[in-house]
């Protein structure tokens, strides 16, 4: 029964080779309104089997759960694909909450972990879905000079990949600075596996904002996003730095 | 009154909020908005100052949480100051020279909140502040840099300051979580306090805490100030606006040497840290300077010339002069910054007309006439030799008695005794009609810049470490055996003079570099034009990760 519900739980807190169903799911699902749900969700199973018991977690897991973030973050460097980009980092952030559940984490933690990843990814999977609709994919470098051609797109992409890769106020910023300070005495290792994971992230995400948004313009034009999508985005994001302000609050 | 410090820093923040939202409204009027801040800001900053001046007491406001505390001290009020200074120059130069530029009012935003997060960086009074402004800078530099978002040079070379200065806040937060897990708090006034109650209470991984968090320290401030191996991205970020350049060289590439300023009370616990500090100090000192020396580009050159001084302010806090450090930080800022905003104007004039007088400097640096067989060299070179020395002496013996005692201080002044030499060589090889006066002139601006510089880092010593037995100790942590430093003090002394002397006598008899030494010393600048092929070696290593990262993704079939 425990190996089953392990298994489980590491289909939905992807383990490597696991993990490959879940981004395989994630790339066959073209909509935002499958992608955004999906990312929301995925975890929620895997902590809720874990939770029951976290004894069962040992120390080799811990280790496969670092490895499949490091794996996971590492291929995310030449991945121009967005969507294949966004699958990529939700495997690396979420089996980082292996970590947080192996440390003994309150069952609301990790429900406010999983959502710190989750949430900037779903915003994420909405801005990939629109560029995909217009441009027939979200490929950068095929996609190139949009910040000439849609300037506020451009500012809302800018603002959640800062906040997929961990930036200061959003909550994965604070997420990771909680697991950091968790394990630094007890497995220093993790700490700086997670380090390592986190600079890979800054490191695929700006390389990736830069093909995308730096150059000349397309020679067929789109229109940009609307004004009032556009402050929804933008109340989202307040929503979100509030978020990882309370996150710092409870979790520091 | 000293809460003002709050509005110092909340000024440049709700000017970029301003500028943000009604910069279409406002067009080009946005500048304006965000200038009259910045000179309020640095008009509120002065008060600051001199607030802390007239009472240097510790004062601490918590803003938000269990974090968000601002520390109002000598070293937070003095930054401020400097910061706001080099901000409203900046701003000042920007409004006409960004002018044709698009995003107008994204540029001033951007200035603004860099204005804010590095204000906010050096009065952060907790852990969690000071990562949140130290990463923050980090994010705006990148978007600084890369304004002009055609320009796909600028962002390349925007995108090696980012990874740069990410690999420089890892440790940094690293360090901040150690202490934290240590002390239970986040409060630097806190942590502080424990430390020197007992600083060797705690061990990290079988060393000391405070030498574990110390070489963190320093690894995040060696990325911040592009010490050698961690400094490829300063003389390639020239892609971006001019502003920006002014504004990266003359305040934020300092940070580092604030960051271990402001980590005083943990590298004084230290034993062996500083001397690290003090040795990738000095390799960048000497390797940025003869960089600088080789290039042909301006901006280039000047690129350079800051990873030099950066490696030499490094280098002083690796002696324990910390508060020297931070006066170099200053001088260099608000020369460098002026430097780097006349540079434009410099190379416009000079394709027009060179401008270079043809007199005895003119015939000594670009046409390379030197004199010869001026002197008697033997007086000469013992003058060379013996004035620097007794004029740096006798300044330092002026300002504190004790300075022989400070091993630190001895090593500086080799450097002070060096450059002196040298600028008194240059003399005897100058063609000149009037050579007594030219040398007269010569050490008299000598000793005005040495007397100057050794009251003002007096003061600064005594304004920012007023407790004297503190700065003893800074000194002492740095300090090595009494009998090896004093055996290195003698060999270098003698290998000084003695070069000086065969320096003398070679010029004397006309074979200044010698012709054995020509294929080497080619050989050498050849290495030097190359930049030591540093940025090949990370190049080809970043090829290489790519071609693993591919290899897997292809052998994963991308899921």
């Amino acid at each position: 029964m425990q190996s089953t519900s392990l298994l489980l739980a590491a289909f939905f807190l992807p383990l490597f080779p696991m993990s490959i169903v879940f981004n395989f799911v994630f790339q066959r699902a073209s909509s935002a309104w499958i992608r955004v749900p999906v990312l929301l969700v995925w975890p929620l199973p895997g902590l809720w089997l874990l939770e029951s018991d976290s004894s069962q977690i040992g120390d080799t897991l811990v280790l496969w759960a670092l490895l499949t973030s490091i794996l996971y973050s590492f291929r995310t460097v030449v991945v121009k694909e967005l969507s294949v980009w966004t699958g990529f980092i939700a495997t690396s952030a979420w089996s980082l909450l292996w970590t947080a559940v192996y440390l003994g984490a309150r069952f609301d933690d990790l429900m406010m972990h999983a959502f710190a990843f989750s949430l900037p990814l779903a915003l994420l999977a909405i801005l990939v879905a629109r560029l995909e609709r217009q441009y027939e994919s979200a490929y950068a470098g095929v996609v190139t000079g949009l910040a000439q051609e849609q300037p506020r797109m451009t500012g809302l992409f800018v603002v959640v990949m800062l906040a997929v890769i961990g930036s200061p106020l959003f909550p994965s910023f604070f997420s990771l600075l909680s697991n950091i300070n968790n394990v630094v005495m007890v497995m220093p290792s993790i700490a700086f596996a997670i380090v390592l994971v986190w600079l890979l992230w800054s490191w695929s995400g700006i390389r990736l904002l830069h093909e995308l948004v730096v150059g000349d313009p397309a020679v067929i034009q789109y229109e940009d996003i609307s004004q009032s999508m556009a402050m929804l985005f933008i109340l989202s994001f307040f929503l979100l730095v509030a978020g990882g302000l309370y996150m710092s609050e409870v979790m520091l | 009154m000293q809460q003002l410090i709050l509005l110092v820093i909340a000024l440049p923040f709700i000017s970029a909020i301003v500028t943000q939202l009604f910069c279409s409204r406002l067009g080009k009027r946005a500048a304006t908005v965000s200038v009259m801040s910045l000179w309020l800001t640095f008009i509120l900053a002065c008060i600051t100052l001199w607030l802390a001046i007239s009472d240097p007491t510790v004062q601490e406001y918590s803003l938000l949480f269990s974090w968000g505390v601002i520390r109002f001290d000598s070293l937070g009020t003095l930054m401020c100051l400097v910061i706001s200074a080099i901000s409203l120059i900046v701003h000042v130069y920007s409004v006409r020279y960004m002018v044709e530029e698009p995003g107008y009012g994204r540029f001033f935003t951007l200035l603004d909140l860099m204005t804010g997060s590095l204000m906010l960086m050096v009065v952060a009074g907790d852990l969690i502040t000071l990562v949140i402004a130290w990463h923050l800078v980090g994010i705006l530099l990148y978007f600084l840099l890369g304004h002009d978002a055609r320009s796909r040079p600028a962002y390349r070379y925007a995108f090696w300051t980012w990874i740069t200065y990410r690999f420089g806040d890892l440790p940094l937060i690293l360090a901040a979580v150690l202490l934290y897990q240590a002390f239970g708090s986040w409060s630097l006034s806190y942590i502080f306090e424990r430390i020197a109650a007992d600083p060797h209470m705690l061990t990290v991984f079988d060393f000391s805490l405070v030498e574990v968090v110390g070489s963190l320290i320093a690894l995040a401030a060696f990325a911040r100030s592009a010490q050698f191996l961690l400094h490829t991205w300063l003389p390639y970020t020239m892609s971006g606006p001019t502003p920006v350049s002014a504004l990266m060289h003359a305040g934020i590439v300092n940070a580092g040497g604030f960051l271990i300023n402001r980590f005083a009370p943990v590298y004084v616990e230290t034993s062996g840290v500083l001397h690290w500090v003090l040795v990738v100090g000095l390799v960048t000192a000497v390797l940025g300077s003869l960089l600088m020396l080789t290039q042909n580009d301006i901006k280039k050159a000047l690129g350079y010339s800051t990873m030099g001084q950066m490696g030499f302010m490094i280098m002083e806090c690796g002696v324990g002069a910390f508060s020297l450090a931070i006066y170099h930080l200053i001088a260099h800022g608000l020369f460098k910054g002026t430097m780097f905003l006349s540079a434009g104007g410099v190379i416009g004039k000079a394709r027009q007309d060179d401008g270079i007088p043809k007199d005895a400097l003119y015939n000594f640096v670009i046409a390379k006439r030197p004199a010869r067989n001026r002197k008697p060299w033997l007086l000469m070179a013992v003058m060379t030799l013996a004035i620097p020395a007794v004029v740096i002496f006798l300044a330092h013996w002026l300002v504190a008695q004790d300075f022989i005692h400070k091993q630190g201080a001895i090593i500086l002044l080799f450097f002070g005794w060096i450059t002196g030499a040298q600028l008194l060589f240059v003399t005897y090889r100058m063609r000149t009609k009037n050579f007594t006066r030219l040398f007269a002139l010569m050490i008299t601006s000598f000793v005005i810049v040495v007397l100057g510089y050794t009251f003002i880092s007096h003061a600064f010593d005594l304004f920012l470490y007023p407790d004297q037995v503190f700065a003893a100790r800074l000194y002492a942590a740095a300090g090595i055996d009494v009998f090896w430093f004093d055996a290195i003090v003698i060999i270098i002394t003698l290998t000084i003079i003695a070069n000086w002397l065969r320096t003398y006598y070679g010029t004397r008899k006309g074979y200044y570099v010698e012709r054995v030494y020509k294929p080497l010393w080619l050989a050498f600048y050849a290495l030097l034009s190359r930049e030591f092929y540093i940025i090949e070696l990370y190049t080809s290593l970043v090829r290489r990760l790519d071609r693993l990262a591919t290899r897997l993704n292809v052998l994963l079939r991308w899921v």
